[in-house]
């Protein structure tokens, strides 16, 4: 679809729910830009958030990315969304756009029917249920960054069918069939099924595991065509590529489990997910290679100094003006690291099909803080301080770390 | 020799003098060693027509480098047997360099049965005045097993264009044969000159092929008036003339008046100009004969043609080729040759790769006495029947 035609999704669709609307009776407008006909019982909203960012490097070179080397202190605008969300008795939808995205425009897009409250089936584009980190949007994540493991392990959006429900308040569950695990992406695996379960013992905690399988089928030679590998990637939070793609072919399988306890303005979080991609028939003469193996993890804590609740939207207690704002700060620890699940002997190879492949991991601590002045602004900054396993393969061969990374970040929402 | 067109040949080849980096030492027989994956190595083998580079570690006289990468190259040279490699040494380090540079080469000789005529040819580029790059004799060792005796080549890149043309920011374009072409004009379309045959080997992402393709439009269509005047602002003539006559003095086959079209050569556009110079590259097909005709083939390219149809500039070739047959004789390069030979005798004979037996070698160094003894006779009889 092209931009523009995506982009005319949202307006498309806010029109047509308020056309739908204006033929209802006692419709209201507000909180936010919301129109409701409570009698009718449809709701539909417009949504979205624009982000600023800026990163700054330190204690590592910074320069032209011919030579290998990152760009220098940049500024960009990050994201740009808008989309529309809605309502109708048991039905929903939602539409998401971002032309600042130069990989997809169209993000979530899907109607949905709660048959029942343990049954909710969505059809349309929107995010494989894998990965805690992943799921959260990114307007309301903790840090400027998502989580390594989310970023180069977890899936993208695809087209899908999926049952989602809430047996009682324990448990939660999604699973689903998706024509891929990335729509846009060049490394997209054919069809994929994913699921998962989060349980809820207790009040504040949850506790959950996903996976999702699918078949990755290698580019062919053809005639002035190199294949490219399609394998996972290895990139730093700065961007620095430690651990490059690796051919593979055949099933690309992704595992992991979560936790997440909430207890008034603090949480703590930790997440695990491993993937594992077959090789078959990519080794130099054909033969079939190791499966590539990459394990992510993350922990973190996050405390709301001003005391509020922690929940996915802060609500400032005072805002600008009549008060500090709502003010959190975190600490995040994480890895990913990839290598191969064959035996480790013979030469290790950095070679794109190396049977023994030369492992690569990046260890990342992150410090942050963010302000709300308002329930719409947030602003942010983080401290990235990695480290690599292969000092040979670090940014600067032969120094592991440490590599200190500023980024900053201005978000403004739709009230 | 008229001292005046002495005296533009020798300004005109005015060269900065390489300052010759270890591992291109001439006077010692290198050691290289790489140690790989032993099914990768049997892959580049097998698939020896293929690009595809495998990591490596690599030690040449005992200076180790860490995870290379190293793929199967040449073109009529390239050999399952015997493979010519080529480094990368950032191939998968991020800013990794050997002394400066980015890519080697190693040349397995397959072409040359006396394995040393290139050494030879580019010792009397240079003598010339015409940059050429440095090249040593090693022996090679793969996972410990010596595979052969091979040439360590510097590549033609940034390092070698910052130190012997004085800049590299210009277009560097790596001449890969495709088809016989004589120069002539291919239309204004840059996909008819680039990538093939003439590859970008800088500024692949910014490339401007404009002032390219106005090269070889204007050879071409310049009048018979107006050419001199147009290819002097395209070359330095002088210098191109003399990297001809070179070429001629050492009987090359494979050349810019090569017997199948131009081959073997990089071509070099200054940073912001329209003026190019020649680099000459694999020269392990020259001195086949003694006796080699002085216009051999000239009328074969547009450009050498239409510069010795010139009264004057033909001129200036004849002396350019005098000039360089006193570097093509056996006062200056039968000593270079027994220098070589004695130093690589032993690692030529142990090499059981290379495509010729022992007695071929021999003989081939003893037909290449004999040629380099005759040649400049040869020329000089010619240069006085021209004049």
């Amino acid at each position: 679809m092209t931009r523009a035609g995506t982009a005319g999704l949202v307006p498309a669709a806010w029109c047509v729910s308020a056309a739908l609307l204006a033929a209802s009776d006692n419709v209201r407008w507000g909180p936010g830009p919301t129109l409701s006909a409570p009698a009718a019982g449809f709701t539909v909203s417009l949504t979205g958030y624009v982000q600023g960012d800026a990163r700054s490097f330190r204690n590592w070179e910074a320069g032209d990315e011919d030579t290998g080397l990152l760009r220098s202190d940049a500024t960009d605008l990050r994201r740009l969304r808008l989309g529309v969300e809605g309502e109708w008795k048991r039905l929903g939808f939602e539409v998401d756009f971002d032309p600042r995205d130069e990989g997809d425009h169209l993000k979530d897009a899907y109607l949905e029917l709660e048959i029942a409250k343990p049954l909710t089936v969505r059809a349309g584009q929107f995010k494989l249920p894998l990965c805690r980190e992943f799921l959260t949007s990114a307007g309301k994540i903790d840090f400027v960054e998502r989580a390594l493991l989310a970023t180069h392990i977890g899936p993208a959006r695809d087209l899908g069918v999926m049952v989602s429900g809430e047996l009682g308040d324990l448990a939660g569950y999604q699973a689903g069939v998706f024509a891929g695990d990335g729509r846009t992406r060049r490394d997209r695996a054919g069809a994929t099924i994913a699921a998962r379960i989060v349980l809820s013992p207790l009040k504040g905690l949850e506790l959950g595991a996903s996976f999702a399988s699918g078949d990755v089928e290698a580019e062919t030679e053809a005639p002035g065509v190199e294949p490219r590998p399609l394998g996972f990637l290895g990139e730093g939070p700065a961007g620095f590529e430690f651990y490059g793609r690796r051919f593979v072919n055949g099933r690309r399988l992704r595992a992991g489990g979560e936790g997440a306890f909430v207890s008034g303005p603090a949480s703590l979080k930790a997440e695990f997910l491993q993937g594992r991609e077959e090789r078959l028939g990519q080794g130099p003469v054909f033969e079939d290679l190791p499966e590539q193996v990459v394990n992510g993890w993350a922990v973190s804590a996050t405390w709301l100094l001003t005391g509020e609740k922690k929940k996915r939207t802060i609500e400032p207690g005072a805002s600008l003006f009549r008060g500090p704002g709502a003010i959190e700060v975190g600490v995040r620890y994480e890895s990913l690291r990839f290598d191969d699940a064959g035996p480790d002997s013979g030469f290790e190879g950095a070679g794109n099909r190396a049977r023994n492949v030369r492992p690569g991991a990046d260890r990342i601590a992150t410090g942050g803080i963010s302000w709300w002045p308002a329930a719409w602004i947030r602003i942010t900054g983080n401290v990235v301080v990695e480290r690599f396993e292969d000092a040979l393969l670090a940014p600067e061969p032969g120094r592991q770390g440490s590599y200190v990374t500023l980024l900053g970040r201005l978000q403004l929402q739709v009230p | 020799m008229p001292i005046v067109t002495s005296l533009c040949l020798a300004a005109a080849l005015a060269a900065p003098v390489a300052q010759a980096d270890p591992m291109f030492d001439q006077a010692v027989l290198h050691e290289t060693r790489i140690v790989m994956d032993p099914g990768d190595w049997q892959a580049l083998r097998d698939d020896f027509r293929s690009n595809q580079f495998y990591a490596a570690n690599l030690s040449i006289d005992g200076e180790v480098v860490l995870q290379v990468g190293i793929r199967s190259r040449g073109d009529g040279s390239r050999s399952g047997e015997k493979p010519g490699l080529k480094i990368d040494f950032n191939k998968y380090v991020k800013t990794q360099e050997f002394h400066g540079y980015k890519t080697l080469v190693l040349d397995n000789l397959v072409q040359d049965v006396a394995m040393m005529r290139e050494r030879l040819a580019f010792a009397v580029f240079e003598a010339v005045g015409i940059p050429a790059p440095q090249i040593a004799h090693t022996r090679l060792t793969v996972n410990d097993e010596y595979w052969g005796l091979y040439t360590l080549v510097e590549a033609v890149s940034k390092p070698f264009l910052e130190a012997r043309i004085g800049e590299k920011s210009g277009n560097l374009f790596d001449y890969e044969y495709a088809f016989p072409w004589d120069f002539s004009f291919r239309g204004d379309d840059a996909s008819a000159y680039v990538p093939v045959p003439l590859q970008p080997q800088t500024n692949e992402d910014s490339l401007d092929p404009a002032g390219l393709i106005d090269f070889f439009r204007r050879i071409n269509g310049a009048t018979e008036a107006s050419f001199v005047a147009e290819v002097t602002a395209l070359l330095d003539v002088p210098r191109f003339l003399a990297y001809l006559a070179v070429e001629n003095a050492l009987a090359e086959t494979d050349g810019i008046a090569g017997a199948e079209g131009a081959n073997n050569f990089y071509l070099y556009q200054y940073g912001g100009q329209d003026r190019f110079v020649f680099i000459p590259w694999d020269k392990e097909t020259c001195l086949a004969s003694s006796s080699w005709p002085l216009f051999q083939r000239m009328d074969g390219n547009v450009l050498t043609r239409r510069l010795i149809a010139d009264p004057g500039l033909r001129t200036l070739y004849v002396d350019a080729v005098e000039r360089a047959a006193a570097f093509v004789n056996a006062r200056f390069l039968l000593p270079k040759l027994e220098q070589t030979y004695a130093q690589v005798r032993e690692a030529a004979l142990t090499d059981a790769r290379k495509p010729y037996t022992n007695d071929e070698f021999e003989l081939g160094i003893h037909g290449l006495r004999g040629v380099i003894a005759a040649r400049e006779e040869d020329v000089l009889a010619q240069v006085r029947a021209a004049r």
